[in-house]
């Protein structure tokens, strides 16, 4: 489904407030949505629920705010913080709802360099930042991007987890681009 | 990443399971890494086997489309409830008022009319007429017997039913016929329901004639539901065009239960809309669907009825009065709010010690950037400005790096441009440590800050690039 699909299925909820809309907006994102779920609350049973409440919590939030730029991030903060809310269960639940999603809402996702196209750009800037990375991550970040091997591949040739290969890609990319940001302003 | 959709949950299942190609599996990886929203999925399936997850999915989907159609079934309800409500008030509404009006005119209609003469009455245009007339011509062959015959006509869209039911009654006083038409003008929505409603009625009738029947009081008569067509077309015309609009104006009295006094000012309200009783305690007031109304004032307890209840109590509504007497009332003052309960933010403001808008201010050049905080109206500057500044390191830089190398110092300008405090906040290194304090301090010199028209000392940030 492509954005344009979802702001008019957006819209088609705004005016129409039928909850078939919504439904086919939300089904596709509904394992995500469990997925997220499951991950903070731990409990399959919570995390139904709570794919449940959400999805309520949507049909009343679409209603108040603007129609999200990007509705799947959107979706993700909101997500993110329901189960938070949930897992605090303390404070005005509304109040800082609104709060955090309007806060994230605003900021977006923006894209990594690396993330931005299939080909690998071999900028000098990048090069160089590479060079400062740790071992590790920089070992990760060459077999995911440069040779494309998956997750699995690259923990067994590095003789460590998947887990650990994920965080050192995410952090590896983290600390690149702020590597690559600093040079920018340099030049 | 071709037709590969890594958000389809099958592909995420086979993930799971490890049957994608490596190809699938590395643009799903992919695609993990770029959005923090599938990374966050994939690390709570992984707290389930894939046969769970796929059985938690399926029971997902039909609780949500349970939701869906419940939902819908629920809005549908108020409607259906609404059309019943205004069906059973037509009913009963038309009921009372062709008694009422019957009270009146069926003694002089059963002495001086036949029912011949009553359908002849009739205008000619009207429908069931010569239908009537054509069943009436039956009942005189057979004066003695009941009858109950019904007409269904559906020309001009509205579904018409008459029944007709005739009696032998008082030989000595009429002909001894009485006849009954009851018509019923129905939209076609309303259809099921009305027809429920004409059941209902014709149930009424038969039920109070049968026991005419048997009583024979003479009395009685003023309550059978015999009655003339023309009548009857009264609270039939009146019943359509609720079912219309909708509304219906009510006019009633509000009074007290013990004193039977009038009570003035009292709020009728329907739907947040209402009226007032006047100084005789009476009302005027629009009905406009079935639900509560509600009738209020100071003193006396709320109540709270229906439309059908009302028009049992003859629109007079009889309030109580509360026996509560007011409690004290306490006021006490909030000297303090506690943050963490306050239901909006809180924050103190000190008056003349707004911080200035723009505390942060900064000048650059290729290779040097000055970095301001204190938001004074004029900052200390190198003479020449900061970009002679750039030039001047670049061309007495003595170091020649392999790549670029970068300090940020932070220094005070003091208020006769002197300089002091050098301190490193970051650097690439010794050399270039040193070589931009050594150029600083031989550099230009600096004009110092102002504020408020005087010369004042500032901290300076500066971040000096040395360039391969």
């Amino acid at each position: 489904m492509n954005q344009n699909t979802q702001h008019t299925l957006i819209r088609q909820y705004k005016t129409s407030k039928k909850l078939e809309v919504l439904g086919e907006l939300y089904q596709p994102y509904m394992p995500l949505v469990y997925g997220v779920c499951l991950k903070y609350l731990k409990n399959r049973d919570a995390a139904q629920d709570a794919v449940m409440d959400i999805f309520e919590k949507l049909a009343m939030e679409l209603l108040k705010h603007d129609t999200p730029d990007n509705f799947k991030t959107w979706l993700y903060v909101v997500v993110k913080n329901f189960c938070l809310m949930k897992l605090r269960k303390d404070g005005s639940e509304n109040r800082a709802f609104q709060k955090m999603s309007v806060e994230f809402m605003d900021n977006g996702f923006s894209l990594h360099p690396l993330d931005e196209s299939d080909e690998v750009d071999f900028s000098p800037a990048l090069v160089e930042c590479m060079k400062k990375l740790k071992e590790r991550q920089r070992k990760a970040i060459e077999l995911f991007y440069y040779k494309k091997l998956c997750y699995k591949e690259i923990a067994d040739q590095l003789k460590t987890e998947e887990k650990k290969v994920k965080s050192d890609i995410q952090n590896g990319k983290r600390n690149l681009k702020i590597c690559i940001e600093n040079q920018i302003i340099d030049e | 990443m071709n037709n590969f959709d890594p958000y389809s949950i099958n592909n995420i299942l086979n993930y799971l399971r490890d049957k994608l190609s490596k190809r699938e599996r590395y643009d799903l990886d992919r695609e993990i890494s770029k959005d923090p929203f599938l990374e966050d999925a994939m690390d709570g399936f992984a707290q389930l086997a894939p046969e769970e997850m796929e059985h938690d999915l399926l029971k997902l989907d039909s609780r949500i489309n349970n939701l869906i159609t419940k939902k819908k079934k629920r809005t549908l309800i108020p409607f259906l409830r609404i059309a019943a409500g205004i069906v059973i008030i037509v009913g009963i509404g038309s009921l009372v008022i062709f008694k009422s009006i019957h009270n009146i005119t069926h003694k002089e209609m059963a002495k001086n009319n036949s029912p011949k003469e009553i359908i002849d009455s009739l205008p000619d245009n009207y429908i069931p007429q010569n239908k009537a007339r054509a069943i009436l011509d039956k009942f005189e062959e057979q004066q003695e017997k009941d009858q109950l015959a019904h007409v269904l006509s559906e020309k001009t869209k509205i579904k018409e039913e008459s029944i007709i039911k005739s009696e032998e009654k008082n030989q000595a006083k009429t002909a001894g016929k009485m006849s009954e038409i009851t018509l019923f003008a129905d939209e076609d929505s309303e259809l099921v329901a009305g027809l429920e409603i004409q059941e209902d009625i014709a149930l009424l009738d038969k039920q109070i004639v049968t026991f005419e029947k048997e009583t024979e009081d003479d009395n009685a008569k003023l309550k059978e539901p015999a009655t003339d067509p023309s009548v009857m077309l009264q609270p039939i015309t009146k019943a359509s065009k609720l079912t219309k609009n909708l509304t219906v104006t009510i006019q009633g009295s509000v009074i007290d239960i013990d004193t039977k006094e009038p009570i003035i000012g009292a709020t009728i309200t329907q739907n947040e809309e209402g009226a007032i009783s006047d100084i005789d305690g009476n009302f005027n007031f629009e009905i406009k669907d079935d639900s509560v109304i509600q009738i209020a004032f100071i003193g006396y307890k709320t109540q709270k009825i229906t439309t059908t209840e009302l028009l049992e109590k003859k629109n007079t509504i009889e309030l109580q009065a509360d026996q509560i007497a007011l409690q004290e009332v306490v006021i006490r003052g909030v000297a303090s709010h506690q943050k963490m309960e306050a239901t909006s933010a809180i924050s103190r403001i000190e008056p003349n010690k707004q911080p200035p808008e723009n505390l942060s201010y900064t000048i650059r050049t290729k290779n040097a950037r000055i970095n301001y905080n204190s938001g004074f109206e004029k900052h200390a500057e190198p003479e020449g400005g900061i970009d002679e500044f750039g030039k001047y390191i670049e061309l007495n830089s003595k170091l020649s790096p392999e790549k670029n190398m970068k300090v940020i110092l932070e220094f005070y300008v003091t208020s006769n441009g002197t300089i002091g405090n050098i301190r490193i906040v970051k650097s690439d290194g010794k050399e270039c440590e040193n070589e931009a304090i050594r150029l600083i301090k031989e550099g230009p010199a600096w004009t110092p800050a102002e504020n408020n028209g005087s010369l004042i000392r500032e901290l300076v940030n500066l971040k000096i690039v040395f360039k391969n």
